[in-house]
């Protein structure tokens, strides 16, 4: 064998190898979700559904799951027209300060979530507002509209503003131009922050966490299940949740390649 | 700017207010604040003995067990970061350079389906995977490695290995981006030129990814330092993590005063390291941020 | 509009000024563009026609001066209320409309039907030859189509002045051509004053009634293709527009509109348009068509005859054109028309090169 060749199979390897580190965690949550046996490990048992009906008939995670699309419903509302009007603003005007509002609008990118949860929890306490269901969308919100911000903003750089010139040239006023020929080009980049914003808010734990009171969300009764016990409908309920994440993942994938086009 | 110019800007300028200070800028500085008194009765809060003190970062420098566990958070934090790197950056060059068309697609879905899944879910596996009665164990012992059965779980490098897990994907995604965007025939002039692979890496490659190992970087670091799960499913009580200090303060201990503190901690750390990324290597903030 | 002022101007502009911060893009501007008139504005990159344009049409206001359009001070009024449409140099067709949906977006803007629009957009589309086209989206039309579109979608609104900012220069040369005749039959058949910014001097004069040629943000001279070719008024038009020798000298005498010129290629005749007294340093301008050319060293009994070399001679098809170095170093372009039955010189013969002093003229040394 030449080195060449011997090079191109350690290639392969290590890929192979990495491909397993990242399969083979979730190869064993999901096989488990489907064995026949009270707790969640081998040896197998035999095939059931039984911990997929469990979800079903637990309440609790029914109640999560309503809440966090209800959650993920909000914070889109919030999130995209805050990103979207910001992106404008940004992309479009120039004055005192813009240098200082880009960063602070990008910092919640670089912050951990817990600081974001712990501050606004404290914020809101001095308020008198109860932890609940709106304060975790408006913690949410806080860095998930930096993620449509981003997502807004490079689909409006490549807009060529003399469409918006053009209209306003054949009678358009400046606010119908933008309704009419600004709004329609952002469009499929608009859609992909929705479904972006939606993931997002679906998925998170750590700003939610300190912002929930005593409301659940999908991931924060997935936590505590974890820490009270062990359970193969633990699994199930990781099997559905992989399978709802995963799509929408690929949906933000297929969206934005439409929206960069 | 024209009158309505400045008008339209003052509309859009709103919500971008609003988002900014309610959500972001206020409570940070409550926080400060509050991380600068001295945990009161509530029926002391607002009163003459409602001053500012040192006393909360004091206390943090001065017990061992808090900024013992911080340096350690810390520490972990740089391993994984680097470590990402190293294991992330073959992976990304692969996918940008290496693989053909169809192949760099089938292999970025399969890089993206685990990335889109949940980090609680994928530390959960790793729980099933190291505990007494878990995958690793009934593997060993039908290898007949192991006779008796220990637990993995609750130790600082488990804790390490469940978060680079979890995050070393943050660090493919940017490299990969910034290594597509190198134009291949850069690296075969240098061939061409008589350049080992090796220096091709060190003179071509690696200085060309320095803003995506930035963004990734960046984000590993702070997801690591973040984190909640992690050491909640994998350390318990046997690994402390630093962000369970400041849950503590804020649920069990009830002083937020002082958890205050130590999210003020984590913050300005965070904030000092994307500085410091970005001066030692000298990119833009937006770029590295737009990058990942 | 029956009581406008005197000569049915379109759009005057008094005193434009323009500045960008340190920068004047445009300066001082004046002119009075008639109604139906085919008016062009011509002038090499950077010299302020765009902005004049965009001042006209409205997305930015003059710095000083004014813009009347139809008589009326324009000042402050928004661009979707002038009665002026722009074609922009890209054409600005919204992409995610049909060319149909693209026509009416004036009409719809103006609240019309949709049942008259239907019958309008019809009715364009045949004027500009693409009926049928209106389901069509835009990014499959060829350029040309696309440009007509363009046209279509900005006569329908029916503007008192159409803006064209230099709208053929994305197309291919062929097309170029084709074009030019199309846009003049265009204007020819609605008559709307066209107000038309290019820096190709061939689409300048081959379609305008009148031409502006600017010069950093500056008028140098209106009037019609061929005052502007013939008598150019300052340096810079005569070597801007067309192809031009020069010859530097200095005035002996003038009388009657001649003058007579001292230069190192010995005594020459020219005109005086603009009347420079003796003792000026000036430059006399004679285009390479206007010139002689013929073998031998016999200078002749005519006024204005140079002795040279021919050096080169460059077969152009319709055109002959020749490279003759004078005695003085200095070379002169010559152009002939090829009729097939001049015997010309060869390379390297002694030949006079010679011109009317009706051809030539005179303009002063300084300046631009
Ligand atoms: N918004 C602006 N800010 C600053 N300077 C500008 C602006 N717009 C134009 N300029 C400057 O004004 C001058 C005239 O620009 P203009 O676009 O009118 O030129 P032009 O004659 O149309 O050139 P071209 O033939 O290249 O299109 C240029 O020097 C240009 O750089
Ligand atoms: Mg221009």
């Amino acid at each position: 064998m030449t080195t060449r060749v011997l090079a191109r199979v350690t290639y392969l390897l290590y890929l192979g190898v990495f491909l397993s580190f990242l399969y083979v965690p979730l190869a064993v949550v999901g096989i488990l979700a489907f064995n026949n046996s009270a707790l969640p490990q081998f040896p197998w048992q035999g095939f059931t559904l039984r911990w997929f009906r469990a979800i079903a008939a637990d309440p609790l995670l029914l109640r999560a799951v309503a809440n966090s699309v209800v959650v993920g419903a909000a914070v889109v509302a919030l999130a995209a027209p805050i990103g979207v009007i910001t992106a404008f603003l940004l992309v479009r005007y120039r004055f005192p300060g813009k240098n200082l509002l880009y960063t602070l609008v990008l910092s919640p990118l670089v912050t951990p979530g817990v600081i974001l949860g712990v501050s606004m929890l404290i914020f809101f306490d001095s308020l008198g507002v109860q932890a609940g269901l709106a304060t975790a969308v408006l913690g949410q919100t806080s860095f998930i509209a930096s993620f449509v911000l981003l997502i807004a903003a490079a689909r409006l750089q490549k807009f060529d503003r003399s469409l918006e010139e053009a209209a306003q040239d054949l009678g358009a006023t400046p606010l119908r131009a933008v309704l009419l020929i600004t709004l329609p080009f952002l469009r499929p980049a608009v859609m992909a922050a929705c479904v972006v914003a939606f993931l997002l808010s679906f998925d998170n734990f750590n700003t939610t966490f300190f912002l929930i009171g005593n409301e659940i969300t999908l991931p924060i009764r997935i936590y505590t299940t974890v820490r009270l016990e062990l359970s193969p409908t633990i699994n199930a309920i990781s099997v559905v949740f992989i399978l709802l994440t995963v799509t929408m993942g690929m949906a933000t994938e297929l969206l934005r390649r439409r929206a960069s086009t | 700017m024209p009158r309505r110019t400045a008008a339209a800007a003052a509309v859009l300028m709103l919500p971008a207010l609003l988002w900014v200070l309610l959500l972001l800028v206020i409570p940070q500085f409550k926080m400060l604040d509050l991380s600068l008194r001295f945990n009161l009765p509530i029926e002391q809060v607002g009163t003459e003995a409602d001053v500012h003190t040192l006393v909360n970062y004091h206390a943090f420098v001065t017990n061992p067990l808090y900024w013992k566990v911080f340096l350690k958070t810390l520490y972990s934090a740089v391993v994984i970061t680097l470590v990402s790197f190293l294991v992330a950056f073959p992976v990304a060059y692969a996918m940008a350079k290496l693989a053909s068309g169809s192949w760099r697609r089938r292999l970025l879905i399969l890089i993206l389906i685990p990335f889109w899944v949940n980090e609680i879910v994928r530390t959960y596996a790793w729980v099933l995977i190291l505990t007494e009665h878990g995958v690793l164990n009934q593997v060993l012992q039908a290898l007949g490695l192991m006779q008796e059965p220990v637990s993995h779980l609750y130790r600082d490098s488990t804790v390490v290995i469940g978060m680079t897990y979890a995050y070393m994907l943050f660090m493919i995604f940017p490299l990969y981006a910034v290594l597509e965007s190198l134009d291949t025939s850069l690296i075969e002039a240098a061939q061409d030129l008589g350049a080992h692979w090796l220096q091709v890496l060190r003179h071509i490659i690696l200085p060309h990814a320095i803003p995506g190992a930035a963004a990734g970087g960046i984000m590993v670091f702070m997801l690591s330092v973040g984190t909640f799960v992690v050491p909640s499913f994998l350390g318990g009580k046997g690994a402390l993590w630093f962000v369970e200090l400041i849950y503590r303060r804020f649920y069990d201990a009830l002083n937020w005063n002082l958890g205050s503190a130590f999210s003020f901690i984590l913050l300005a750390l965070s904030m000092l390291f994307v500085v410091g990324v970005l001066r030692l290597f000298g990119i833009a903030v937006r770029r590295v941020i737009q990058a990942s | 509009m029956p009581e406008l002022d005197q000569r049915d101007v379109d759009v005057e502009l008094v005193g434009v000024t323009k500045r960008y911060g340190d920068l004047t893009a445009v300066a001082g501007v004046s002119l009075a563009v008639h109604r139906g008139e085919f008016f062009s504005i011509l002038g090499p990159s950077g010299c302020g026609k765009t902005t004049i344009l965009r001042m006209i049409a409205g997305f930015i206001e003059p710095s000083e001066g004014e813009i009347l359009i139809a008589g009326k001070p324009t000042r402050g009024v928004a661009p979707n209320r002038r009665p002026t449409s722009l074609i922009f140099q890209h054409l600005a067709l919204f992409p995610l409309m049909n060319v149909y949906d693209n026509i009416a977006f004036g009409l719809r803007m103006r609240g019309v039907s949709e049942g008259e629009i239907s019958g309008r957009v019809a009715a364009q589309l045949e004027l500009i030859n693409l009926s049928g086209y209106g389901p069509k989206r835009v990014d499959q039309l060829s350029g040309g189509e696309r440009q007509r579109v363009a046209i279509a979608r900005s006569l329908i609104i029916a503007p008192t002045v159409l803006l064209l900012d230099e709208p053929l220069g994305a197309l291919d040369l062929k097309l170029r051509e084709h074009m030019k005749e199309e846009l003049k039959a265009i204007q020819h058949r609605v008559g709307t004053t066209f107000i038309y910014i290019t820096h190709d001097q061939g689409e300048a004069l081959a379609m305008s009634d009148r031409v502006a040629v600017m010069s950093r943000g500056r008028i140098e001279q209106i009037g019609t293709p061929s005052e502007i070719y013939e008598q150019p008024q300052t340096r810079f038009v005569a070597y801007f527009v067309g192809e031009n020798n020069a010859i530097a000298g200095r005035t002996a005498r003038e009388d009657a509109g001649r003058v007579v010129v001292d230069t190192p290629e010995g005594r020459l005749v020219s005109r005086n348009p603009q009347g420079m007294e003796a003792g000026r340093s000036g430059l006399i301008f004679i285009r390479p068509e206007k010139l002689q050319c013929t073998a031998g060293d016999d200078r002749g009994s005519g006024p204005n005859a140079l002795r040279g070399t021919l050096e080169e001679i460059f077969y152009e098809g319709p055109m002959v054109r020749m490279r003759v170095r004078l005695h003085t170093a200095r070379q002169v372009a010559v152009v002939i028309p090829n009729l097939g039955r001049t015997v010309l010189p060869a390379v390297g013969d002694a030949v006079v090169v010679t011109f009317s002093a009706d051809d030539a003229y005179l303009l002063p040394d300084g300046g631009a």
